[in-house]
């Protein structure tokens, strides 16, 4: 890896890193049912609940929008950035899972740009002003990573990446588990995430698909829950 | 393999530019209805060819569309376009539709439906998820308001993803899923009318979920099919009894 590289490495660890801002979407509250049912209840079970998160549900919809959003982005296509925003939108089902991602999407947004000025993002930001619902994380950060030239392929890595450690952070306070096997966790689902990431590169628009049903009823059920452990 | 086509635009009580390919077809049914005009859309199943189905719903209208009952095992080859055009102060009410993958088969489904406004869209759908057969179903729920998507759903199972399938947050060991949406910017109907119509019985899994206040989505997942047709029913008649309420003031 070049000096060169190895910056824009870290610039994007730093991206997503908790003392730039803790913003990334975990699907918590999907997971907390399960925990709370005692259905994840070893590093076993999460473990498993990991990888169907990983390789199921976020390469194939989150990640297939940072690929389109960057395809997009380099044709300059303006018109089909906003309809992918369109369909992420559309495409969470949980009015509990829009708001988190539309909330962090937010505070992303607002503080990219206190720190440095972006043209896409400048421009996003004149966009969500009429359509607010539109403003999710995953769009945000893909237009923060096109723009400051992160390849597609590490762009997608650390996001699942992310995605990964904040929810087994998120498992180990609520099961509870003892650290050394929430490490474990996380180092056997590396694997996972780069199958995951090679797999998503190989991925287009077409092939987004919905298999997470029950992840989906139960953060549609977490809503009803008297007293919350989490809320994103 | 040609393209079987049905085409109609819905009125209140009449049903016109109607055209159709056999074997599908659609035919009033004797079911009599305070505010809805019933109709039977039959043929689904008979035909291997790619179905493309094509409805306009006429301002104010209230439709009710029912597939007869019959097995509902899927031929080897099934792909269907519907794409519905509901008009203001309009309600399409699609009767539950229960799809029974058969061995070998591969199901494609594609439905688009634009509301205007205020028009309204209920549409119901039970899923056999039959691990001992070997099937591919895909289906994508696309609801627009203009420009604005409402709903994207690209459901897809096949029984090649079984064992990943089974994992925790998928389909997990569940034989049977459901979907009803309502679509409406006004639903009449408080969210815990329908929570409280949802079991939360021992290997039966039931939410609901507004949708950005356009509508409202339920999901189910269930190892048993007359605790999950008695409740897609429940719901769906308690629709059919709040939708009559307030339609049957207007003229």
């Amino acid at each position: 890896m070049s000096t060169k590289e190895s910056k824009k490495l870290l610039h994007l660890l730093h991206t997503h890193h908790s003392s730039f801002l803790k913003s990334q979407v975990a699907h918590a509250i999907g997971m907390e049912m399960y925990i709370r049912s005692r259905q994840i209840n070893s590093k076993e079970d999460l473990a498993s609940f990991c990888n169907s998160y990983i390789g199921n549900y976020l390469v194939y919809n989150d990640a297939i929008i940072i690929k389109e959003l960057f395809l997009q982005l380099k044709k300059n296509d303006w018109q089909q950035v906003v309809y992918l925003a369109e369909i992420y939108n559309a495409r969470k089902n949980v009015l509990e899972l829009k708001k988190t991602s539309r909330q962090a999407g937010k505070r992303l947004l607002d503080r990219l740009l206190t720190i440095q000025s972006s043209a896409f993002l400048e421009k996003w930001q004149k966009e969500v002003i009429e359509k607010e619902m539109l403003n999710h994380y995953v769009v945000v950060y893909s237009m923060y990573a096109y723009e400051q030239g992160f390849d597609l392929y590490s762009a997608i890595q650390m996001y699942l990446y992310f995605s990964l450690t904040n929810l087994v952070q998120h498992a180990v306070r609520a099961i509870p588990l003892a650290p050394k096997d929430a490490e474990k966790v996380t180092l056997e689902a590396l694997d996972e995430v780069d199958k995951a990431t090679e797999k998503a590169m190989t991925l287009s628009f077409k092939d987004m698909k919905n298999n997470a049903i029950g992840l989906e009823i139960s953060a549609m059920q977490h809503k009803y829950l008297l007293s919350k452990l989490f809320i994103s | 393999m040609l393209k079987k086509q049905l085409k109609a635009r819905f009125q209140k009580v009449n049903l016109l530019d109607y055209q159709s390919e056999p074997p599908l077809h659609i035919e009033k049914s004797d079911e009599k209805h305070r505010i809805f005009t019933s109709y039977l859309l039959d043929g689904w199943n008979e035909s291997e060819a790619p179905m493309d189905i094509h409805f306009t719903v006429k301002k104010a209208s209230n439709i009710k569309l029912t597939s007869p009952i019959k097995p509902a095992v899927t031929l080897a080859e099934q792909a269907i376009d519907v794409q519905c055009d509901i008009e203001e102060e309009a309600l399409l009410f699609f009767d539950k539709r229960e799809v029974i993958p058969s061995n070998n088969s591969t199901i494609n489904e594609h439905i688009k439906i634009n509301v205007r406004d205020d028009a309204e869209f209920i549409w119901a759908e039970i899923i056999h998820l039959n691990q001992s057969v070997n099937y591919r179903y895909q289906s994508l729920m696309e609801i627009w308001d203009g420009a604005h998507c409402i709903s994207y759903d690209p459901i897809q199972f096949s029984s090649q993803q079984g064992i990943a399938l089974t994992h925790h947050g998928l389909t997990e060991d569940f034989p049977y899923m459901a979907s009803i949406w309502y679509i409406s910017p006004n639903p009449p109907f408080d969210e815990w009318d329908i929570q409280q119509r949802l079991s939360q019985a021992k290997y039966h899994r039931a939410g609901m979920t507004d949708i950005d206040g356009k509508g409202i989505l339920i999901r189910w997942l269930s190892t048993d099919i007359s605790l999950l047709k008695q409740e897609v029913d429940d719901v769906l008649s308690f629709f059919d009894e709040k939708i009559t309420e307030l339609r049957k003031w207007r003229v």
